[in-house]
């Protein structure tokens, strides 16, 4: 975001000297308006991050200002947002490119001795070979694959990032298992390398 | 090889070639950045953004497109760790600031830039792209070209405290909004209302699109009939610009809920509901 920063703030919350949540901000004046951009706001609880708020609220009306952003990727306590009047709507969204499905899978590797062996394609990509054990997975080079898995780079990211699940994609046909009976492997699969929860800062997003 | 050429450059058309950006090319990067954009905004802004950060260097991260020798566009990319949850990290890159001189718009000068970022970051070992456009500008549409697919619906949350100045926020915003070419021609008239502290107030504004763009209406144009008229409560008003742009099934939803919950009213022309229809 253009920005002209006039003023940097930083509320915080303690309990018995500990810091239990902070929220950082900026003034800053956009075209003819003064503006508080929220830039992050961590809190341990739902009550810790209603006082910050309230904060930032309260710092906002001393200052003068029009209006107050404030965004997260995700957000765990954004029912306080509307509780406290906040109008809330979507202005960006996250995209994610899949650029090399070996090394990311190479990196939620671990040491897998017994297992099926899957063959992972994705179009566009050399095939991958994964061991799946019942506690990890592990890439593999040698080994005879039990069944093969066939995705599209997109569908792959969106289940990778736990924004869809195997069954729907299954039957939407954006996947395609060699065996219907390797099913168990293939969810399993999905299941492990699943990070359902991302946080970005959103100095890079904003 | 020439300085700054990118190694192994694809993806080029005829004319057309790729280098990153040298060192003492910054003031001139920046003029088009901001030419581009019409206003990108402060050098310090672009150097806190992308120059000040340790893992970045202008002549490796900022691809330009030339055509013919010209200075058509190009993109920045930057790079970060990312922690799994096993704790062990992976390289992406973010791509942004895609932009394309003026003179140059609609020759591919996007997709060269583009693609060629995707492959600098594949060359520097990262392994996810993230990408972050606005939800209403052609990025968010353009991007699924290049391999990116929407994952993450980041909410926007405003306390408003100046109901006039956040609707004049809005307008400009709305006015770096593409709107499909069907509503060219369209005049509406808007009204939205806010609950604030000191009880109900009210802003409106009377608008035309031309060229996929929003403009205030002038007095010329202001004796023209309404195509649309809106009034709106302000948090439902945001609900539906967002629906509008994140699908048709999310619209209609958005839509039926104020009507229902009598947050939105309002009234139509035949030739608006004919190119909504797109008839």
């Amino acid at each position: 975001m253009p920005e002209s920063v006039e003023k940097r703030g930083t509320a915080t919350v303690t309990k018995d000297g500990e810091l239990c949540g902070y929220a950082a901000y900026h003034l800053v004046n956009l075209g003819e308006s003064r503006v508080y951009d929220v830039r992050e706001i961590v809190a341990e609880d739902e009550e810790v991050f209603t006082q910050l708020i309230d904060q930032v609220i309260d710092r906002s009306l001393k200052d003068n200002v029009d209006f107050i952003f404030a965004r997260r990727c995700e957000d765990p306590y954004g029912k306080v947002y509307v509780k406290k009047g906040a109008l809330s709507f979507v202005e960006s969204v996250i995209m994610v490119a899949l650029l090399n499905p070996r090394e990311l899978l190479s990196a939620l590797s671990q040491e897998t001795e017994d297992g099926k062996v899957l063959s992972l394609l994705i179009k566009g990509f050399d095939p991958v070979t994964i061991k799946v054990g019942t506690k990890g997975i592990m890439v593999v080079t040698e080994e005879k694959p039990d069944l093969t898995v066939s995705t599209d780079s997109k569908t792959f990211i969106r289940l990778l990032l736990g924004k869809t699940s195997l069954t729907k994609q299954f039957l939407k046909r954006k996947i395609a298992l060699s065996s219907i009976l390797s099913w168990t492997t293939a969810s399993h699969f999905f299941n492990i390398i699943k990070h359902g929860k991302w946080y970005i800062p959103m100095g890079d997003w904003v | 090889m020439r300085e700054g050429a990118v190694k192994g450059e694809r993806g080029t058309r005829s004319g057309e070639s790729i280098r990153t950006l040298k060192h003492g090319e910054e003031a001139a990067h920046f003029d088009i950045l901001n030419l581009s954009y019409e206003r990108w905004g402060s050098e310090e802004e672009w150097r806190r953004r992308y120059v000040l950060h340790p893992d970045f260097d202008i002549s490796e991260n900022v691809v330009i497109v030339e055509e013919d020798g010209e200075w058509a566009g190009g993109g920045t990319a930057w790079f970060r760790e990312a922690f799994l949850k096993n704790n062990k990290t992976i390289r992406v890159y973010g791509a942004g600031d895609l932009y394309v001189h003026p003179h140059h718009r609609g020759k591919g000068v996007y997709s060269t830039a583009m693609r060629n970022l995707n492959q600098l970051a594949q060359k520097k070992g990262a392994v996810l792209g993230f990408a972050y456009p606005a939800v209403y500008r052609v990025p968010s549409l353009a991007l699924p070209k290049y391999g990116f697919v929407t994952v993450f619906h980041p909410m926007t949350h405003v306390f408003v405290l100046n109901p006039q100045k956040f609707f004049q926020f809005l307008v400009s915003r709305a006015r770096k909004a593409y709107f499909p070419e069907k509503f060219n021609g369209l005049n509406f008239s808007l009204s939205v209302s806010f609950n604030t502290l000191d009880g109900r107030r009210e802003a409106t504004g009377v608008f035309r699109i031309e060229k996929g763009e929003l403009n205030e209406f002038n007095e010329e144009q202001g004796k023209a009939s309404i195509d649309l008229t809106l009034k709106a409560e302000a948090g439902t008003l945001l609900r539906i610009i967002s629906a509008f742009y994140l699908g048709k099934r999310s619209l209609f939803f958005q839509v039926l809920l104020a009507l229902l919950r009598r947050c939105l009213k309002f009234r139509f022309s035949m030739k608006f509901l004919r190119a909504l229809l797109g008839l």
